[in-house]
């Protein structure tokens, strides 16, 4: 940082003071910010006038001293000096380093005392070499790696021997040991620390440099150290360089033992990224990741081979994800992922590969990736930051690890139920427990109890897809005492888990079918390995419909193939479901069957459905029962009491078997039945006989069945009037075939005499009293009745209407006899 | 409404004034018309033959069993009195009654008998279609006789018992040929009151042995509920004794048995229809044919109907394949659909045709005011306009006649200030007993010209 000019200062807080311009240049930003805010008061200015002659008159030392230093000393402080709690230390890490970075070297220049050359002297004089041994004021010191000397000048700032240095020449009281470190300071330096302490890190590194029970201030102070060697003396000593492995080694053994010490955690994994960075890049995507409670960035390796693979263009993939996400930052695991690891990992990847296809981030972002490091001795430069390979950096981005995190969040949902159950019974591998398992990590699962189970299915399947079985056939591996009472729960996780394998089983009681217990039969079948579901589309009311058909089916004692085959054609095909759904609806159709349904809870599930949805279903049921060509009263019977359970009009049932039979064309279209919850459902019912709610207008005619209609009607006009016209327009046939006996058939064809006579009489008057009449005929030898009977019947072949009409009271149609007696 | 119906126009035809006016007449007093029907009758041609056939089979001296199952509406009563009408045309004697609880076919308390005498008393023929025609059955029969035995020189009661002499083997036959005889000898004797008495035995309306004896003089077994049926077997032969082709015999509203609450007495009136129906599918009767009107509850039921009753079922059960497209008519039972919108429309093309004496030319109102008067009545009426028609019929045929009558007066203006009333007839099937015979159905039975 260049030291500022007073003069510069004093005008500038002269002229231009009410803006606080001399405070900016003078970095005291916020002073600056202050007074430009305020300039309108005035007051700055007034204050501006002030400064700038104070700065004037002032004395350069006074004023650099004041000033110039005033701004250094602050970062200095921020990133090594004072502090003594190791939340501040924490803190200086994140300072931004290129800011120090900026001034620090100015300031390097500025403040040592003993040149670049002095310093790499005094350090190789100074080193003890790994593996070499020494001993300081009696303690052996083995393995080296430390500097031993008089003087050894710190790199840069500290005006002063460097902080690692240990000379013999300084006392070492071991008498006053302080392995607690209450007497260290949080920034200690050999040479400052009191012989106490000495003596207490001396005997640390006699030890063996690994004993946990010592202050990790002694750890930092042996850690300057090799930082000094790796960061500073490796720049130009080769023989540094090619101590590097052994340094790292060291320093990774150091983080083992002391990797509790978050502080020391931190450095030194932040110094072994460095050093790997500035000398074996390779090293970094290879390097074991640190094991550490907690962190605040993901570990660099991790990053290294993740922006590799953005570079490349590949996905991130999942065994890197998980690790990503395993070991970013603010990563938070649920109690499954830490109860069930295994199973976590294997849903995580599994459920990555499904969500992300196989990546996370698609674009590279900008950010390149870098290693910066600040050292914890202060007698070093902050370091430059090295840039790896043009790698852009991850973990600048945060949605990726949001993401993760929500994937990581599902799978413990997910997983959730398996660890219940685990963390309460301490139970793994039991059936019970893997079908309370996800699907993926069902599979990747193999326990005795599973292959053997396996076994048993595919036994009783064989090379079928469906099996008709019994449901002991699993319950025998499930926890279940023969004849006890089977919890529906348990077979619901059966169900699952026969899915989770690849098989599906009716009864489900996941879709609503009754529990079931041992003896009770069950269907079998295959999921094939692309067809899974969590969820069925087939609504309740489907299931209702299909549990009501096989009743009906059931009726007769007999299962008449066209029934079946037409339930299966009208619920499978009609319906838009999925293969899965349309399997399990056969399996479920099958089982139905075996299990012969009874009608309870029909009742109550048929409350939500709508009166013409009913209706519709009852017309499906009543076609189904017809389609085997006959209906039987068993069949009428059970049709009645489901309609009655349905709460339809008890005569419906007649009715609809009527309309089934007095349909003359089918119809070619099925009726659409829209459920509410957007399953369409189509069936091959009738469409009702009437158009009764055809809207407002209510009369539209259906062209084609006008048309059948007048046909119809033309065919039966042609046939009524041959029965009505023919016969007495061709009057030579006698219209009443006599019987043998006949002795009438002359009066049949032409009026008798006796009769004829009698219609003269009677043709007199239009209107008789009866026994008039009967006397008339009388004198003609004439029963009434008879010629009354023979007249008519004449007349009808004549003239095709009767003359005499009436009982006690008789008409006489004047006009028409006289046209028959001519 | 969107349709001219070019393709369903009839053709011109005559149809006499007489005709005309008998159907327009008929149809306008809520009747059905007694001739002209051809010109009416709208579909059902597979069901009109098919039955017109047993009416052959019965005139040949067979036997025929039907039954008409139809709801509501949909035109039993109308089918029965076309196929009674077909059948008088044909020459045969019909009875009809309908059931009601007090009518039934089997019982203790005098039931079977009322039907009978229902039957009796709705005895028709050709030239007496209105019932009452018993008299003059009996009257031709003897007077045949008579004649024959002017022709032969021997005493008419003679040939009447010769002729009869096949009935004497029926269970009471032989007082049936008394009775007959008794009725001659009530002409010969000029006597009405014993004319009387043997027409009264006849009909079924004698209560009593001791009634019976008193009026008859002679201890003579009556007609009552145990052999009512053995008595329709022989005015079945009897009619055709008498020079008639045969007997029909129409049972409407049969859904009265369903509705008999008795399971006793339900069931051995179901015996009772097993031993009709047995006959009629067996041939055991001759020239005797049954046609049986109701629900479709009354059959199909398999708690109360007939389906209840194995031996039935097993009788009346019928192919259900609904896809086919010919009814099956082969069974004994035919079914009635339901009228539809389109049946109305063709039977108001009837109407219009036959109100203009079947010139398309003379047509009172286009097609268009069809549709509008369909639609008029189904604003008013809702579907029952076409489902219970008569209604609809009757203001439909004042429509036209007030358009003839005012040919200044557009169909437009007019058809709004038609009201159809709502058939309260038999809305439900709970009130479909005896009411039925006064709510016009039965009317043809009144026809009067």
């Amino acid at each position: 940082m260049t030291t500022k000019s007073k003069t510069v200062a004093g005008l500038l807080a002269i002229f231009l003071g009410s803006f606080g311009v001399h405070r900016f240049y003078l970095r005291s930003y916020r002073l600056g910010i202050i007074y430009a805010v305020f300039f309108w008061t005035l007051i700055p200015g007034i204050l501006g006038v002030i400064e700038g002659f104070r700065y004037l008159l002032m004395d350069h030392d006074d004023f650099v001293s004041k000033y110039s230093p005033d701004t250094t000393p602050v970062k200095a402080d921020n990133s090594r000096a004072v502090p003594n709690t190791e939340t501040n230390r924490e803190e200086s890490e994140l300072e931004e380093p290129s800011v120090e970075l900026s001034f620090d070297i100015e300031s390097t220049v500025g403040s040592s005392h003993v040149n670049e050359k002095e310093k790499k002297n005094q350090s190789t004089k100074t080193w003890v070499s790994p593996g070499q041994d020494i001993t300081v004021s009696g303690y052996s010191i083995s393995g080296g790696m430390v500097y031993v000397g008089s003087e050894l000048a710190g790199v840069q700032g500290y005006r002063g021997t460097d902080a690692c240095l240990i000379n013999p020449s300084l006392d070492a009281n071991s008498t006053r040991s302080d392995p607690n470190g209450t007497r260290m300071f949080y920034w200690p330096s050999y040479s400052d620390i009191d012989p106490g302490c000495r003596a207490t890190y001396l005997q640390w590194l006699a030890n063996g440099r690994r004993d946990p029970d010592f202050d990790i201030g002694y750890v930092f102070l042996f850690f300057y150290g090799l930082e000094r060697r790796i960061l500073f003396d490796a720049q130009y000593s080769s023989e540094a360089r090619s101590e590097i492995p052994h340094l790292i080694n060291e320093v990774e053994e150091l983080l083992e033992v002391y990797s509790g010490e978050g502080s020391f955690q931190s450095y030194a994994t932040q110094l072994l990224d460095m050093a790997r960075a500035r000398y074996n890049p390779e090293a970094l995507a290879t390097a074991p990741p640190p094991k550490t409670a907690y962190r605040h960035e993901l570990p660099l390796g991790l990053r290294v081979q993740i922006g590799r693979q953005l570079v490349n263009g590949e996905q991130i993939d999942p065994e890197l994800a998980y690790r990503c996400f395993q070991q970013a930052p603010n990563s938070y695991l649920r109690t499954p992922a830490e109860r069930c690891e295994d199973a976590f990992k294997t849903l995580f990847l599994v459920r990555y590969v499904e969500k992300f296809n196989g990546g996370l981030s698609r674009e590279p972002n900008n950010t390149p990736l870098t290693v910066s490091y600040g050292p914890a001795s202060r007698s070093l430069p902050p370091q430059d930051d090295i840039e790896i390979d043009d790698l852009p950096d991850i973990s600048a981005l945060s949605a990726p690890q949001k993401k993760l995190q929500e994937l990581a969040n599902e799978c413990c949902d997910e997983l959730d139920s398996y660890s219940r159950h685990v963390g309460k019974t301490q139970d793994r591998d039991t059936l019970e427990a893997l079908s309370l398992l996800p699907k993926p990590v069902l599979d990747h699962r193999k326990t005795d109890s599973l292959t053997n189970f396996l076994q048993t299915i595919e036994s009783e399947l064989g090379s079928l897809d469906v099996v008709e079985t019994e449901l002991d056939l699993f319950l025998e591996y499930w926890f279940t005492q023969p004849n006890e009472k089977v919890r529906e729960r348990d077979l619901r996780r059966l169900a699952k888990l026969l899915e989770g394998l690849g098989f599906g089983i009716e009864p489900d009681v996941r879709f609503s079918t009754p529990s079931r217990g041992w003896g009770d039969p069950a269907v079998l079948f295959r999921l094939s390995s692309e067809m899974r579901f969590e969820e069925s589309d087939i609504s309740e009311s489907i299931r209702l419909i299909q549990k009501l058909a096989v009743k009906v089916v059931l009726a007769n004692d007999e299962v008449a193939p066209e029934q079946t085959e037409y339930l299966a054609e009208n619920l499978g095909t009609f319906l838009e479901l999925n293969e899965v759904d349309r399997i399990r609806l056969d399996a479920h159709r099958r089982w139905l069957i075996l299990d012969s349904p009874t009608l309870h809870g029909v009742r109550s599930r048929s409350e939500d459905i709508s009166t013409d949805q009913k209706i519709q279903i009852a017309e499906f049921l009543t076609a189904l029962a017809c389609s085997d060509g006959e209906i039987d009263s068993q069949e009428i019977d059970e049709l009645s009491n489901i309609y009655s359970v349905m709460e339809l009009e008890e005569g419906m049932v007649h009715r609809h078997i009527h309309q089934l039979q007095t349909q003359t064309e089918p119809d070619d279209e099925p009726v659409t039945v829209r459920e509410s919850n957007q399953i369409s459902e189509e069936y091959e019912i009738p469409a009702p006989e009437q158009p009764t709610s055809t809207g407002t207008s209510g009369v539209t005619l259906n062209q084609e069945r006008l048309a059948e209609t007048f046909k119809d009607t033309q065919e039966v006009r042609g046939f009524l009037t041959n029965v009505f016209e023919d016969e007495y327009n061709v009057q030579q046939e006698p219209s009443e075939p006599e019987p043998a006996s006949g002795p009438d058939q002359h009066t049949e064809r032409n009026l008798s005499e006796e009769h004829r006579q009698f219609l003269i009489d009677i043709s007199e008057k239009s209107q008789w009293e009866r026994k008039e009449v009967e006397e008339l005929a009388r004198e003609r030898n004439l029963l009434l009745g008879a010629a009354i009977e023979s007249i008519n019947d004449y007349a009808f072949e004549q003239i095709e209407t009767p003359i005499i009409e009436g009982t006690d009271e008789l008409f006489v149609d004047q006009e028409l006899a006289n046209e028959i007696l001519q | 409404m969107s349709n001219n119906n070019t393709d369903v126009t009839l053709e011109k035809t005559t149809i006499r004034p007489r005709d005309r006016d008998a159907i327009v007449q008929s149809l306008q007093a809520g009747l059905v018309p007694r001739r002209g029907l051809q010109y009416i009758q709208v579909g059902r041609a597979q069901e009109v033959k098919a039955v017109t056939e047993d009416l052959d089979r019965i005139a040949d001296g067979g036997s025929a069993v039907r039954f008409i199952i139809g709801e509501y509406g949909s035109g039993k009563t109308f089918f029965l009195n076309l196929i009674r009408t077909i059948g008088l045309e044909k020459g045969l004697v019909t009875a009809h009654a309908d059931l009601t609880p007090d009518r039934r076919l089997r019982s203790t308390s005098g039931h079977g008998r009322a039907l009978y005498r229902q039957l009796a008393q709705n005895v028709s023929t050709r030239t007496t279609p209105d019932g009452g025609a018993l008299r003059s059955i009996v009257e031709r029969f003897i007077a045949d006789a008579n004649q024959e035995a002017g022709n032969r020189g021997v005493p008419t009661e003679e040939v009447i018992r010769e002729r009869l002499y096949e009935l004497s083997e029926l269970a009471a036959g032989y007082a049936f040929t008394d009775i007959v005889a008794r009725y001659w000898e009530g002409y010969q004797e000029n006597n009405d009151e014993v004319q009387h008495t043997a027409l009264r035995w006849l009909r079924g309306e004698y209560d009593t042995k001791t009634e019976a004896k008193n009026e008859l003089g002679r201890r003579i077994p009556i007609i009552d509920d145990s052999n009512w049926y053995e008595m329709l077997k022989l005015l079945a032969q009897f009619v055709n004794l008498a020079g008639y082709e045969g007997l029909l015999v129409n049972l409407d509203e049969m859904v009265n048995l369903y509705k008999l609450s008795h399971g006793g007495a339900r069931q051995s009136n179901y015996e009772k229809l097993l031993s009709i129906v047995n006959d009629g599918l067996q041939g055991q009767t001759v020239g005797l044919g049954f046609l049986f009107a109701g629900t479709p509850d009354f059959l199909t039921d398999s708690k109360r109907g007939l389906y209840s009753y194995e031996a039935l079922r097993s009788r009346l059960s019928e192919s259900t394949f609904a896809s086919d497209e010919l009814i099956d008519m082969s069974g004994p039972v035919i079914r009635l659909s339901n009228l539809t919108q389109e049946d109305m429309y063709v039977l108001l093309q009837n109407l219009r045709h036959v109100h203009a004496g079947g010139d398309p030319e003379k047509y009172a109102v286009p097609d268009e005011a069809l549709e509008a008067f369909m639609k008029h009545c189904y604003e008013q009426v809702g579907s029952a306009y076409f489902q219970t028609p008569r209604n609809t019929i009757k203001e439909f045929l004042s429509f036209l006649a007030i358009l003839e009558q005012n040919p200044s007066v557009s169909w437009e203006d007019l058809i709004g200030d038609i009201d159809i009333d709502r058939d309260t007839g038999n809305t439900t099937h709970g009130t479909e007993t005896e009411s039925t015979g006064d709510d016009g159905e039965d009317d043809l039975a009144n026809f009067e010209l």
